[in-house]
């Protein structure tokens, strides 16, 4: 993924040298056997609003891929066909509410519209609420098995080697 | 033809841990041994690709695709098959075998078997056990006692390594044990409770098959001490817990005796009419499907419970029409297995400024305690159980953007406690649980297949029922809150711990091995592994699979030593 970040900022370089089109995203366009018409414009739309329901760390919890990739590739590999309907249907949903009714274009997480959009829509029980909360669930699952989340927060090791079972707390 | 290339002294279907102590032995002894495994090599080390993943690095983070839960509908009911150790499980679809019950049948086809991904669990039996049938009127009397395979545990157990404390207790005999990691202060205190109201039931550290201490036996086998990494179904590129692919293979394969030989189907047991014994095996070569025999003095049929079955029901011939050794017709029947469907769950508000650090690879274990000195429900037998603690992780998953974040990274324990238990009930071998081939569906080498015909009864389900009213008031007496019991409805076979078919017992009217797991009527053909065992009691079979194991080849070797094999 690093490598993969690093093509991606000599793209932003090379892009600003000769004007390349695409300098917003250089990775290539994956193509998800469960929901093949969701193409890379949409997927960078998925991705972005992942980054506002839980914002992207890749300095501070880095993880082998990026939010968008694990969120898409959960849902198409491991996502019941409920999940998969409800990513579909959500989507179209959305993107129709976004056409007629707002244009917010997710680019800046913090930004009021943003947040306002989001806050309304978790609550709407609509299918943009549950295409919401599917990105909710595999963002979070994606935060919570980074290495820093799993070592730092949730103590995990790689070889223990010991167990103690009477452990004071030092705050409780 | 029987030749040199194709001649042994001793020929052993089947590389898991029945297989493997066999074949160790003979090695070690000096005969030249065949051990046929119908799967691939697994080599210890070179052959555990997922070992050192580290949780973040699997694509689906441990999860199995939705496709290949829709693919193999049995074998992803069981625990064990996730995305980091699914490579050593049998795929629904590559060896299929008929239910006329539901019946979950868990394969690992390679060099190792099961032994790889196994729960590692290991109590001996006692005579409880052994004399269960004879005192409750099933099944038929065992032909051996505990004083028969004690030294074989304590063989056994010296040799793979087994953490464990002494208890003490007449029910679950004490071994060689090496030092058992700690309890935790819930495990600890449950512990307690339990003596306090119950003179006859125990919670006990659970025995397990890891090394704890470094002694010169594992150093010899190359075999590290366990780092409690608790991803042993991966194959552990440390030893830390013992399977066939670090201990028993490269022991044998160091003699110079024996030949591995993995990706051989065996066939059938080839019958000599005229000297009236076993002369070798036919064998299907796994890729090629061409058809080999080999020969040998002894053969040990050590396939695996069901595949064992397998094999002598589709080895005829003008002696043995209905099965090799089948006289009786008892071939394939009295199949049983363990009952896992009962759970029970609860919170622990106690020792709230207590936590754990590091982890164990084991829990704690409560042995039998129903019907053990007399006869006391209105059901037969009883159940042992596992028991674990540990603190609660709480985390807020509210809210988005920055409070999401902020309350993922607060995180926290709760201070209560996680308590579970799940059953391990003894299921009683009926006639009518069996096996039988299909002589119309036959597998990819032309073998027939498999039909499966097991099924739980009544006393299960009364036995069910007593867990969870035991539990409850054990749980309830302990102070435990919030307690739920569930009934799992596992398959039969979901265990993983399928035995018999193949009995042992004094009467060939009524049994198919004697006491030395020889077929009464063939006594070059031993069967040693879980279709040997006549009942099943409540404790992980595999322990008493290897002692039982170990004895028989040893009888076989003294045998042939002596010119009677």
């Amino acid at each position: 993924m690093k490598r993969r970040n690093a093509i991606t900022n000599i793209g932003f370089l090379a892009g600003a040298i000769v004007l390349l089109p695409y300098s917003c995203d250089s990775s290539p366009e994956i193509v998800y056997s469960n929901f093949p018409l969701i193409k890379k414009r949409d997927q960078v739309l998925i991705g972005k609003i992942c980054n506002v329901i839980l914002p992207e760390d890749q300095i501070n919890f880095s993880t082998p891929e990026k939010r968008d990739f694990f969120v898409l590739t959960m849902i198409n590999d491991c996502g019941s066909s409920r999940e998969i309907t409800i990513l579909t249907e959500g989507l179209k949903s959305l993107k129709t509410y976004l056409i007629k009714e707002q244009k917010i274009d997710f680019k800046d997480p913090k930004g009021e519209q943003t947040i306002k959009f989001i806050r309304t829509e978790f609550e709407s029980k609509t299918k943009i609420s549950k295409f919401l909360s599917l990105l909710k669930k595999y963002s979070m699952l994606h935060f919570e098995t980074s290495e820093n989340y799993l070592t730092r927060y949730l103590n995990y090791e790689f070889m223990p080697g010991r167990y103690y079972g009477r452990v004071r707390r030092t705050s409780t | 033809m029987k030749t040199v290339t194709n001649s042994y002294d001793t020929i052993v279907v089947g590389a898991g841990m029945s297989g493997g102590w066999a074949a160790k032995e003979f090695s070690e002894q000096g005969l030249k041994t065949l051990l046929l495994e119908r799967g691939p090599n697994v080599e210890h080390l070179k052959d555990y690709p997922t070992t050192n993943m580290q949780p973040w690095e699997f694509k689906h983070r441990g999860r199995l695709t939705s496709k290949e839960i829709k693919d193999n509908p049995i074998v992803s009911r069981c625990y064990a098959f996730r995305e980091d150790a699914k490579h050593f499980f049998v795929k629904d679809k590559e060896h299929p075998y008929g239910q006329e019950k539901p019946f979950d049948w868990i394969r690992g086809y390679q060099v190792g078997g099961k032994s790889i991904m196994w729960a590692r669990q290991v109590q001996r039996w006692s005579n409880f056990d052994f004399e269960g049938p004879l005192r409750d009127n099933y099944a038929v009397d065992w032909p051996i006692r505990y004083e028969d395979l004690e030294q074989w545990y304590t063989y056994v157990e010296r040799f793979i390594g087994v953490s464990g404390n002494k208890d003490g207790l007449d029910t679950l005999p004490d071994g060689e044990f090496l030092k058992p990691w700690n309890a935790n202060v819930v495990e600890d205190y449950f512990s307690d409770q339990v003596k306090k109201y119950y003179a006859d039931r125990h919670v006990i550290y659970g025995r397990c098959a890891h090394l704890t201490e470094s002694k010169p036996i594992f150093i010899q086998q190359g075999r590290g001490l366990c780092m409690s990494r608790r991803i042993c179904q991966r194959g552990c590129s440390l030893g830390g817990y013992f399977n066939v692919n670090s201990t028993l293979i490269p022991w044998a394969l160091k003699t110079g005796n024996l030949t591995l030989q993995p990706n051989s189907v065996v066939h059938s047991i080839i019958y000599d009419e005229a000297n009236k014994k076993a002369i070798g095996v036919r064998v299907i070569d796994s890729d090629t499907k061409v058809s080999h025999d080999y020969y040998a003095r002894v053969i040990f049929v050590t396939a695996s419970t069901l595949n064992t079955n397998l094999i002598l029901l589709n080895s005829t011939s003008n002696r043995f029409p209905n099965g090799f050794g089948n006289d009786n017709g008892l071939l394939g029947k009295y199949i049983a297995f363990h009952n896992y469907r009962a759970t029970i769950h609860a919170e622990y508000d106690g020792f709230q400024e207590f936590t754990t650090d590091g982890a164990k690879p084991t829990s704690h274990y409560i042995p039998r305690f129903r019907n053990v000195y007399k006869q006391e429900t209105d059901f037969l037998r009883g159940y042992a159980a596992g028991f674990d603690a540990r603190p609660i992780r709480e985390t807020n998953r509210d809210g988005f953007g920055d409070r999401l974040k902020s309350n993922l990274l607060e995180t926290k324990e709760s201070g209560n406690w996680s308590v579970n238990a799940h059953m391990m009930g003894e299921t009683i071998p009926k006639e009518t649980n069996r096996v039988t081939l299909d002589i119309k569906k036959k597998d990819n080498w032309g073998i027939p297949q498999l039909n499966i015909d097991v099924d739980y009864d009544e006393n299960d389900e009364k036995m069910i029922q007593d867990f969870f009213e035991q539990f409850t008031e054990m749980f309830s007496k302990a102070g435990f809150k919030n307690i739920k019991i569930n009934d799992n409805q596992r398959r039969p076979g979901n265990d993983i711990h399928e035995m018999g078919g193949v009995r042992m017992g004094n009467d060939p009217k009524t049994s198919l091995l004697n006491k030395w797991n020889q077929l009464h009527e063939c006594k070059n053909v031993f069967v040693s592994d879980g279709a040997c065992m006549t009942s099943t009691s409540t404790q992980n079979p595999s322990l008493t699979f290897m002692a039982i194991s170990a004895r028989a080849a040893n009888y076989a070797i003294d045998q042939m030593k002596k010119g009677k094999l």
